[in-house]
């Protein structure tokens, strides 16, 4: 026989540089999008209690004879808790789960940057938040007869993406802050909802809470993001808005910088007190 | 067959027998309940959850009202 035996498996080349994270990226996004489609009652429940949560609050405005644009501001604002839920569930407590469930060993151990692992899981966040979000905005604005008035819709398009970059990358840096805080991570998580809520202004617009608390409240990403997307989306919302929209914007991207680096800087410590110590928790647990 | 006879002296040493169970029962009741939390942390969370969801009402109908309760 002249050829030559070939092996049964062929040899696989093996990924590196941005190759190997682009396709850790990928890995990671792709059990969160897949994983969505495989419960398709989650989704359901999902919109229909956003729904529910979303209805009191526009029965509240109804009942006080706001006016009507309040309840689109209040079906955004409903629309955009879904994000920020997934990234406190699903970022921010993701890798302190992982370790419970032994694959942060794993993830470390792979030969492939943990910024990956990170940036997989905010981008597949992002996809399938995505259609629960637009879920809860369409039923909403019909059930609510919402009423929209976009003039600039690339500046729209420009505030949610920077608004979605920001708030992932919030969750990417908070993903190793949870790990180190240990079992306080959960309680976290829960406290920051409600007290997130009211000082985001999700229901109402921030400028209300006084400048100052408004100012703190910055520094989550949806305050501003919301902010912007309220004051192009609605005619009064001009009026109603905490800064311009362009400020808003520079804060953004701001933050969408500052949240990337600090998440770099985070994860390199983490990994840090690993080597050094021999641990991936504060020291008292 | 000989009945055990419980002297009066006995009896303290039972009911702090059960005051020590009843009290590491409700230190582990709130260890599991607070998931081995910081105490404070816990306490801030149990009662901020609740007042934020009250208060998010308070600041809609002051929106509306322009303050006027």
């Amino acid at each position: 026989m002249g050829s030559e035996a070939r092996p049964f498996f062929a040899p696989v080349p093996k990924a590196s540089g941005w190759r190997l994270f682009l396709k850790t990226v990928v890995a990671r996004a792709y059990p969160r999008v897949v994983g969505q489609q495989r419960e398709r009652s989650w989704i359901f429940f999902d919109v229909f209690l956003s729904i529910l949560a979303v209805s009191a609050y526009v029965f509240v405005y109804r009942a006080i004879g706001a006016p009507e644009e309040y309840v689109g501001f209040v079906v955004v604002g409903g629309a955009m808790t879904a994000f920020w839920l997934n990234v406190l569930w699903s970022m921010s407590s993701q890798l302190y789960w992982e370790k419970e469930s032994g694959n942060l060993a794993l993830y470390i151990m792979a030969p492939n940057s943990m910024m990956a692992i990170l940036l997989g899981m905010a981008l597949g966040g992002i996809i399938a938040t995505a259609l629960r979000a637009a879920a809860i905005l369409l039923v909403g604005s019909l059930i609510f007869h919402v009423q929209y008035a976009v003039e600039n819709l690339p500046a729209l398009v420009v505030v949610f993406i920077l608004t979605l970059a920001a708030l992932y990358g919030l969750g990417m840096m908070s993903a190793s802050l949870f790990l180190l805080w240990g079992r306080e991570a959960w309680h976290l998580a829960n406290l920051a909802q409600e007290p997130i809520y009211l000082l985001s202004g999700f229901y109402f617009p921030v400028k209300n809470l006084g400048f100052w608390v408004a100012v703190g409240a910055s520094i989550i990403p949806l305050t501003l993001g919301l902010d912007a997307m309220r004051q192009l989306l609605f005619p009064s919302g001009a009026a109603l808005g905490f800064l311009t929209v362009p400020v808003e914007v520079v804060v953004l991207a701001v933050l969408c910088v500052l949240f990337l680096v600090a998440a770099r800087w985070l994860l390199g410590y983490m990994e840090r007190i690993a080597i050094r110590k021999g641990r991936l928790l504060e020291s008292r647990r | 067959m000989r009945i055990p006879v419980y002297h009066s002296a006995s009896l303290p040493k039972t009911w702090s027998a059960a005051w020590r169970s009843f009290r590491i029962a409700t230190w582990l009741g709130w260890q599991i309940e607070s998931n081995w939390t910081d105490p404070f942390l816990f306490a801030i969370y149990s009662m901020l959850k609740p007042l934020a969801s009250a208060a998010i009402l308070v600041v809609m109908y002051g929106v509306i009202t322009n303050g006027q309760f």
